[in-house]
């Protein structure tokens, strides 16, 4: 004989199991409350957790991005100023040259003024950005040139007044500079001394730099150069212009051979500053690039992390309502419990 | 009928009152065990009154082998669950970057980092300490994996002896029952015994009970083969030491060899924890030994001389069998153990730092291993291409149940998926299943188990009767006293 009837120990067990089930959402749903994403990631999204890495990855990248690229937008600031200083200078420098000339004015302040721009030069030159040299093309850690004004003479000023002596029996000092014609002087600008700022004598005398510069990866697909050469054409003219007037004998010349000499020293000077607008264009493009590189990055970041969060996250008020809902049925399962307890024959026989 | 008789069958239902109410405080009794079924006896009457029929137990064989079959899943489910659970650590929280692929972004971030400012050493030094987090993380991942698998065996190995000792215990319990109903014996209480036993076998295996004459029970597995005739048939587990990406020792059940594989799926906590050492963890470590691999690969150096004639050999990454590279294009089990940063280039083992940046890491006498020919500080370009070979396409073995062929960052996060969608799934059948399984012991139970109510009920019902009994025999008392007074005979 078996009438419907369920045995005590299923009708105890089957709240005692609800409730403790009851009791581990609860813990889950609190700790997806109090920390906004989901109480286990994986569990729960399962296999797309290897898109929520391969985001992450990406965002991670772009992170890595935004640093280098703020360490290469700083190197790119010092060589866009560094390239405006010394336009600044093969300007003014063809000018005042020109202006001493004209005016005949006198010699030895021409070469007080190439000194001093000279050091300018070098220094612009020589200053290091975060540890680097960025004129030194890959030889990053040694600065690209020599202080050519240094005691003892450095290499460059010593192969240059050797030149001269070379071409000319003197050294450009000597009072004996006097009797040089201007065909001498044009023969030596154009030989002797002009190879001093080519191959192989500029590497050897002058610079410590490479011609290949430095690359950075901008963007997840984008390199740029980052980094700038001393053997640049426009510094070179620069150099060029500035120790003629140093060590050109300039003092000593005839008035004929001065003009030849300063009409050279204003032109290359000249010319040098163009040389290196043009080389400053060039960094300029590459610092555009860079800016809207870090907008692209930025915008892509934000928007990984929106889709991240969305997946991992959960929505505040879902989880609210679920809360809520699960005290709830908690509270009413504690209730139900207690009466079943009493709801034996045993209390009525 | 005669007063005797009226006499005789009174004392027979006494008889069958003491019985009820002795059936009832048995069921009284047991009311909290969950694995007794309610014992009933059917009164038989008869001319000469009632006697009560055997003994016989309240069953339902149908629900009992559901009761088996989720068990069995449950069990199976569970074990799968728990190593998951355990490898899914490997992977963790994404947000905390503990992965191998969160560990590999960071190296690739260090390089790209390292690759912006190259005269810089403490650049140059968070890549060897993200290189050596690589490392170590496939280390802890590959010996994670072994340890596993180790105890997977251990808990076979258990597993397999326990269900030797329940079907001994299953063999006594079962001659009890058949030679017990041979002779008509109330066999009641040793039904609910290898009913228990039954429920028990099922946690390890995944049973199909077949009964015969005489309550004699036959045991078959999932897939036919059998487990107990009378007396329990052989089981034998081999438990050699594992080795990484090979299958361990076989399970023979009465000569039928079992493994991981998914023909043979036997089910129960044996079959979850077979597909464990078997199937799950060596895919999955087969997965780590591919990263390890791709990673050497994808940071190999090679001869940079006008005219290559040397090898190619293992660079910032280094193995057991450096600085040789492993064959590509196919796994390497265990490869992933021996994983290690070459100390040539850390400086904390007398290694160059300069040498990441600069190459000839893996034999720093040759110079033809170096990339940065001129020497310059600034050569950036071999760390930007360490950091893009991570990106690139490589040929990776299918053995690892992944695609073959992307870079080893997708690989990474690809494995990563892997083992979570697989945690997430098994997980989410095993609270099904535990849903389930509890509904079919609730119904069970709920159908052969014991109600308090009813068995008081029953109790009313006897105490009436007692009542009732001890009336009759009281009256007939009373005539046999009148007859005998009316006789003279008082």
């Amino acid at each position: 004989m078996k009438a419907d009837t369920i045995s005590t120990l299923v009708s105890r067990e089957i709240l005692r199991t609800a409730n403790a089930r009851n009791q581990a959402n609860l813990a889950d749903t609190l700790k997806e409350f109090s920390s906004g994403r989901l109480a286990d990631v994986g569990k729960t999204l399962g296999g797309r957790v290897g898109g929520v890495l391969d985001m992450r990855h990406i965002v991670g990248d772009l992170e890595g991005l935004t640093s280098t690229n703020a360490v290469v937008e700083q190197r790119m600031k010092f060589l866009q100023s560094a390239f405006g200083a010394m336009r600044d200078l093969g300007q003014t420098f063809s000018e005042s040259t020109l202006g001493i000339y004209k005016a005949g004015g006198d010699r030895g302040l021409l070469v007080a003024d190439a000194k001093s721009r000279m050091e300018t030069l070098s220094d612009v030159l020589r200053t290091s950005s975060n540890g680097v040299y960025a004129f030194s093309g890959l030889n990053i850690s040694v600065p690209p040139v020599d202080d050519y004004l240094s005691e003892p003479p450095s290499p460059a000023r010593t192969a240059v007044i050797s030149t001269f002596t070379a071409a000319f029996g003197f050294p450009p000092d000597d009072p004996q500079a006097v009797t040089i014609t201007p065909a001498q002087m044009t023969a030596y600008m154009d030989g002797p001394f002009a190879a001093l700022f080519e191959e192989p004598q500029w590497s050897a005398n002058f610079s410590h730099a490479t011609d290949e510069v430095m690359r950075d990866r901008i963007s997840q697909h984008e390199e740029i150069n980052t980094s700038s050469t001393a053997n640049d054409r426009g510094i070179r003219q620069l150099y060029f212009a500035l120790t003629l007037a140093i060590d050109g004998g300039t003092e000593n010349l005839n008035a004929e051979t001065f003009s030849v000499l300063a009409a050279r020293i204003a032109n290359t000077s000249s010319e040098g500053g163009y040389s290196v607008v043009a080389t400053q264009a060039r960094v300029g493009v590459a610092q555009e690039r860079l800016a809207q590189a870090n907008e692209r990055i930025a915008i892509e970041k934000q928007a990984l992390e929106s889709r991240i969060g969305k997946l991992e996250g959960v929505d505040p008020f879902e989880v609210a309502d679920r809360l809520s809902a699960l005290t709830a049925r908690i509270e009413a399962s504690y209730k139900i419990t207690a009466r079943m307890q009493q709801l034996t024959l045993l209390n009525y026989l | 009928m005669s007063l005797t008789l009226a006499h005789e069958i009174a004392r027979g239902g006494l008889l069958a009152n003491a019985t009820q109410s002795s059936l009832v405080s048995r069921n009284i009794s047991n009311v909290d065990n969950p694995n007794a079924a309610r014992k009933y006896a059917h009164t038989i009457s008869s001319e000469i009154g009632v006697r009560l029929g055997t003994i016989s137990n309240a069953v339902s064989t149908r629900l009992l082998e559901s009761v088996l079959s989720s068990s069995a899943k449950h069990s199976e489910l569970s074990s799968m669950s728990a190593a998951l659970e355990r490898l899914g650590a490997v992977v963790n929280d994404p947000e905390l970057g503990v992965s191998p692929a969160a560990m590999l972004t960071e190296m690739q971030k260090a390089l790209y980092a390292a690759a912006a400012d190259p005269s810089n050493e403490s650049l140059l030094r968070n890549v060897v300490s993200a290189a050596s987090n690589v490392a170590y993380t496939l280390q802890d991942a590959a010996k994670l994996v072994a340890q596993v698998r180790k105890e997977a065996n251990t808990d076979l190995a258990e597993a397999t002896r326990q269900l030797g000792s329940l079907l001994k215990d299953f063999e006594d319990t079962n001659n009890a029952i058949v030679s017990g109903t041979v002779i008509g014996r109330d066999v009641t209480d040793q039904i609910d015994r290898r009913n228990m036993l039954l429920r028990e076998i099922s946690g390890l295996i995944d049973i199909h009970p077949t009964t015969r004459s005489n309550n004699d029970m036959v045991l078959f597995t999932a897939n036919g083969t059998t487990l107990f005739e009378t007396v329990p048939r052989a089981i034998t587990f081999d438990n050699a030491p594992l080795s990484p990406g090979q299958p361990g020792g076989l399970l023979t059940i009465d000569g039928v060899p079992y493994s991981g594989a998914a023909a043979t799926r036997i089910g129960g906590k044996i079959g979850g924890l077979l597909q464990i050492r078997d199937d799950v963890s060596i895919s999955f470590g087969r997965q780590i030994d591919e990263i390890a691999r791709g990673l050497i690969t994808a940071f190999a150096e090679s001869d940079q001389s006008g005219t290559p004639t040397l090898p190619s050999i293992a660079g910032l990454f280094t193995w057991a069998g450096g600085p040789a590279l492993p064959a590509g294009g196919t796994v390497l089990d265990g490869i992933a153990m021996s994983i290690q940063v070459n100390p040539n280039a850390d400086p904390s083992q007398g290694g160059v730092l300069a040498r990441i940046r600069d190459g000839g890491i893996g034999d720093p006498s040759e110079p033809d291993y170096v990339y940065n020919a001129g020497g310059g500080a600034g050569f950036s370009q071999r760390l930007r291409d360490l950091a893009a070979a991570m990106s690139e396409t490589q040929a990776f073995d299918p053995a690892t149940g992944l695609s073959s062929s992307k870079s080893l960052l997708a690989l990474a996060t690809e494995s990563g998926g892997w083992v979570e969608s697989r945690r997430s799934n098994t997980s989410e059948r095993l609270a099904d299943r535990e849903v389930l399984g509890e509904r079919a012991l609730n119904a069970w139970q709920g159908q052969v188990g014991i109600s308090l109510d009813e068995e008081m009920t029953s109790l009313m019902a006897i105490e009436r009767s007692y009542q009732a009994t001890a009336r009759l025999i009281s009256t007939v008392d009373q005539m046999f006293q009148s007859i005998l007074r009316a006789t003279g005979a008082l």
